[in-house]
């Protein structure tokens, strides 16, 4: 009797823990379609950018290119997570170079067309950085659950492994600005 | 220092023939004042003595003579009355030149702002921030400062928000700067971030299960920054746009903040940011228009409204909220203004009443009206003796007991008394509650120690009286030192809130 109550109670918080895993798990997959939905944005918008710079721009035409082709990657729709997450970081490191190099074109920088472009994906990047960051927010919250005692056991029961976060590659992401007070 | 001393010069310089001006048009209408009505209180004091002693004399001739004095002292009163509300309005014009004053020290401070002395952030865009959800008794402000800093749309100003625990105790909400301003990204939900009490006070475990039992709608947001998760905690409608908006750096910003005025709560609702300050030091700080303009308040008042701007403009450089593309202030302004025009045409929740200064005049008005209250108690307790025939009774009321218990109902009627009689003919507002009852301590306790002074040398009637006359004028004294009796500007509120 008693063994069956321990059963019981094992069991119970078996189950537990488990759902709680699967909760957490499905968290996961969710900020991730966010991303997404965030980045197809930002998929929509290249096109046109790259139709308004080209006519400027003769010196920097292999940016241009990269980031088409990063583009016409991403909007594939079998790509695998990991992809994502790569295209994503190239997609936002070359956007940022090819912002650098505006400087040198003084015609570009006045076209109107390029300005509210150029706000617009500034937006979208804010947003797609706070996507990952709570992307990254509810990794963190899955991966302390499938490591720590004594979930880890049942998640490496079940196989369920610890997710990639979202690395914020670009040296500008990662430092936040230093003011002077 | 020496900078300060300077840029004061300057300032001074600049305001100097307005202050001049209007000191001159107070002392007129300050001598119309006192020739009114010096007699006039001389007059009723006399009436209410006379009333006593013929009291305390049981002769049908003074018996009619105590009733007739009744009756003068009652008319008599109600023409003060009248008298005070003549005098009001002739400040009038002179509130206006004091209001022109101020506004000219913002536009020196920045031509862009509009300055109101008595206006202040509306109610609902205070609900509206969502950082307070209590239902808020008494709500009122001052010191309204709005218009365009830089490219950014703000409106502060300092509110002072209570509840009522029950019937005697208050608790305040918020009593600090408040202030709104546009933001530089959109969003749809709402978001809070709010000072973290449970983390700070139960560490970090049991603050964490603490936070996610929030009553809120929101959900609770955990950012990545440790320094920020330790002081602030975040609820939000949206994960994804709770982080949109905190990015790093307005995360870095807002901490920045907080360690310059501790204890802040921002929401961002409505593509705009609130934010409470509630550890600003935030005073009723008004200039009175019925008093002699010093200087010296002149520019701590300068001072004071140099500091606000000063915190605003730390809040746009800081949030860098220049950079917005958006404009809809509007909207917010429009609330502001509707609920103005709505104020003055009593349909509002709250009527918005003119300025009281209660001076040391208006404060023997009140001692006049606690002296004519005691006595009219203390003539129906005489009449009630004679009538009893007992001996005990009437010994009693000899020996002044009758006029202590009179003088102790009287004090405990006074500002109950004193709000109704306002009421009644027409003056928009209460003595605010809190004032009420520091005024209330000493003008009962101190004037009482002097009656139960007279009491226990055995002084007959009149001389237990005089004792008391002369406490009554020290505590009133002593009140207006200690400015008691300061600018009480107080919402008058014809229904309950909303909420």
């Amino acid at each position: 009797m008693i063994l069956l109550i321990i059963i019981g109670i094992i069991t119970f918080f078996l189950i537990l823990i488990y759902n709680s895993l699967i909760l957490k798990r499905n968290q996961v997959k969710n900020s991730f379609s966010s991303i997404d939905v965030y980045l197809k944005k930002r998929y929509d918008l290249i096109p046109n950018l790259v139709s308004v710079v080209k006519g400027y721009m003769d010196y920097e035409k292999s940016v241009l290119k990269i980031i088409t082709d990063l583009r016409q990657r991403g909007i594939n729709s079998n790509v695998s997570e990991d992809e994502t997450i790569d295209i994503d970081r190239d997609l936002t490191k070359n956007i940022r170079s090819l912002w650098g190099t505006v400087e040198n074109y003084p015609d570009l920088k006045a076209n109107q067309q390029f300005l509210k472009l150029q706000a617009a994906l500034n937006d979208i990047e804010d947003q797609i950085s706070a996507a990952r960051r709570s992307y990254n927010a509810s990794v963190n919250e899955y991966n302390n659950a499938v490591q720590m005692f004594p979930m880890n056991i049942i998640a490496g029961l079940f196989g369920m492994k610890p997710e990639r976060y979202f690395e914020l590659e670009s040296t500008e992401e990662k430092q936040v600005p230093q003011y002077r007070y | 220092m020496v900078d300060n001393l300077e840029q004061r010069q300057e300032i001074m310089g600049k305001i100097d023939q307005d202050i001049n001006y209007i000191n001159d048009e107070i002392q007129k209408v300050d001598k119309i004042k006192t020739k009114n009505t010096a007699p006039f209180l001389f007059i009723l004091l006399l009436f209410s003595l006379a009333m006593l002693y013929s009291a305390n004399n049981r002769t049908a001739s003074t018996n009619i003579f105590s009733w007739g004095s009744l009756v003068v002292c009652g008319l008599l009163f109600i023409i003060f009355i009248f008298i005070l509300r003549e005098k009001e309005k002739k400040f009038k014009p002179i509130k206006k030149l004091v209001d022109e004053l101020l506004i000219k020290m913002i536009g020196l401070l920045n031509p862009n702002l509009k300055f109101s002395q008595e206006d202040y952030v509306k109610q609902s865009i205070f609900y509206r921030s969502g950082l307070y959800t209590t239902a808020i008794r008494d709500y009122s402000g001052d010191n309204l400062i709005w218009g365009k800093l830089g490219q950014t749309n703000v409106m502060m100003s300092h509110i002072r928000a209570i509840k009522y625990e029950d019937r005697y105790y208050t608790q305040t909400i918020f009593n600090g700067i408040f202030m709104v301003a546009e933001f530089n990204k959109r969003f749809k939900g709402k978001t809070l971030v709010l000072p973290d009490i449970a983390g700070q006070s139960f560490g970090n475990i049991i603050g964490n299960w603490i936070q996610e039992i929030n009553p809120r709608q929101e959900e609770l947001v955990k950012l990545e920054d440790v320094e920020f998760e330790k002081k602030f905690v975040v609820y939000s409608a949206d994960q994804i746009e709770a982080r949109y908006i905190l990015s790093p750096a307005i995360m870095e910003k807002l901490l920045y903040i907080n360690e310059k005025f501790n204890g802040i709560a921002v929401s961002f609702v409505d593509n705009r940011v609130f934010i409470a300050f509630p550890s600003l030091e935030a005073y009723n700080f008004s200039i009175p228009y019925t008093q002699l303009i010093d200087k010296e308040v002149i520019w701590s008042k300068y001072e004071y409204l140099k500091n606000m701007i000063d915190i605003a403009e730390v809040i746009t450089s800081e949030l860098n909220l220049n950079n917005c593309i958006w404009t809809d202030m509007e909207e917010i302004m429009e609330e502001q203004q509707y609920n103005q025009t709505k104020n003055s045409s009593k349909e509002g929740e709250i009527l918005k009443g003119s300025f009281v200064y209660i001076t040391f005049f208006q404060a023997m008005f009140f001692s006049v009206l606690y002296g004519i209250t005691a006595c009219v108690v203390s003539v129906f307790l005489k009449k009630m003796a004679e009538a009893s025939n007992n001996y005990l009774i009437e010994n009693i009321c000899n020996k002044g007991i009758t006029s202590f218990i009179a003088c102790l109902i009287a004090g405990l009627c006074i500002i109950p008394a004193t709000n109704f009689a306002i009421r009644i003919f027409g003056f928009k507002h209460r003595i605010a509650d809190y004032t009420a009852k520091k005024l209330s301590l000493y003008l009962l306790i101190i004037p009482t120690f002097g009656l139960l002074l007279g009491v226990c040398l055995n002084f007959d009637f009149i001389s237990t009286i005089l004792p008391f006359i002369v406490f009554a004028i020290l505590a009133l004294y002593f009140a207006a030192r200690n400015n008691l009796m300061k600018c009480v500007e107080i919402d008058y509120k014809i229904h309950e809130p909303k909420e």
